[in-house]
């Protein structure tokens, strides 16, 4: 296990640089990971980084800044675990808040009302399909699909976080393991 | 209740059941803030999650997204660090000493089942992000399929994404 201490400015900096060029989900930010903090400085290696990605997948969270936090806990402890990811995440922010700003900011043309609609016709279709592998991959017998079933017909009755955590609890209570 | 407040619990609780990821919070953050708050319009959310996909980091980027529309720059301050205060202590705490936690049947209970609901959420979502399209036209939501299916090969969002801007904002100014 990593005991090195790194200096919080520099992680702090790092993760910011590195957020900057996170496109692309958890995959180009663990390449990143590899070749700033491993490979250009040293901080950590890629086992460290494979490893961290396999523990925190049970976890809730983006991988992503699940991995960042693991590996900024081993690099300065708690204060290394917290300053890592929000300094990841700062710049991603950023723009997504000047999106937001843009987003009621934008003039009613016509060209702009069907790209909204042609973004949300995208969304629905990519959605769908995201629903469909997560269901193969992740749901799969028919008890996690019963469970599926249940937490659209739960969440359509009463709200979404009781659906989640109820049936969560569900199943910490019959104690089953995620498959893989 | 203070919006700030209300921003920080709603997304303290995405971060919290985000099983399986941001992608799979989706359906939960739409839940917590267009369905039940109507912070945003399901047009509105659509969009978002389109700017989340293509720009750098995770899709749970959503929050200060959604924070600054409720609250302006301290509203997105509150929701970003709700939104990821949960993951990142627990994975610091995996990190640490607490490794036996995350192994236990328990706690990989709770994920499984919570990741599957997530999943089901997202079958109400689908519905409501569809239903405004279906509004405009029925036959637009025809366009969904081809995305879908392309989606399904593992073409990248970013470009359907881009392809329904243009092809949106095309047909948009032929049409009026």
């Amino acid at each position: 296990m990593t005991s090195k201490a790194v200096p919080l400015g520099e992680l702090s900096l790092a993760l910011l640089k590195i957020g900057a060029f996170a496109f692309g989900g958890v995959g180009s930010t663990l390449a990143l990971l590899r070749s700033d903090l491993g490979a250009r400085r040293g901080w950590i290696t890629d086992g460290e980084v494979a490893e961290a990605l396999a523990i925190v997948q049970t976890l809730p969270g983006s991988p992503g800044v699940l991995v960042v936090a693991f590996l900024g806990w081993k690099l300065g402890r708690w204060p290394g675990a917290l300053i890592a990811p929000f300094s990841f995440v700062t710049v991603p922010a950023l723009v997504m808040i000047a999106a937001s700003a843009a987003l009621t900011a934008l003039p009613d043309l016509p060209a702009v009302r069907g790209a909204m609609l042609g973004i949300q016709i995208a969304i629905v279709g990519i959605l769908a399909a995201n629903m469909l592998k997560m269901a193969r991959s992740t749901a799969k017998g028919k008890v996690l699909i019963t469970v599926l079933i249940a937490g659209l017909v739960l969440g359509a009755v009463s709200s979404a976080a009781v659906a989640v955590v109820c049936l969560g609890v569900l199943g910490a209570l019959l104690g089953l393991r995620r498959p893989q | 209740m203070s919006e700030l407040l209300e921003l920080a619990l709603r997304f303290l609780v995405v971060g919290a059941l985000a099983f399986g990821g941001g992608g799979a919070a989706l359906p939960l953050i739409e839940r917590l803030s267009v369905a039940e708050t109507h912070w945003l319009t399901p047009q509105e959310f659509a969009v978002g999650v389109g700017f989340a996909y293509a720009t750098p980091g995770p899709v749970l980027t959503m929050a200060p997204f959604i924070g600054y529309r409720v609250a302006g720059l301290t509203g997105a301050i509150v929701s970003t660090l709700a939104v990821f205060l949960i993951p990142v202590l627990l994975a610091g705490a995996a990190a640490g000493l607490i490794a036996r936690v995350r192994s236990t049947p328990w706690f990989q209970g709770f994920g499984a089942y919570a990741g599957a609901a997530a999943i089901g959420l997202l079958g109400l979502t689908l519905y409501a992000l569809a239903k405004p399209v279906v509004e405009v036209h029925p036959a637009l939501l025809l366009g969904s399929v081809p995305a879908f299916l392309l989606a399904m090969r593992g073409i990248s969002p970013l470009l359907l994404i881009v392809a329904g801007i243009v092809v949106g904002a095309v047909v948009g100014t032929v049409v009026a």
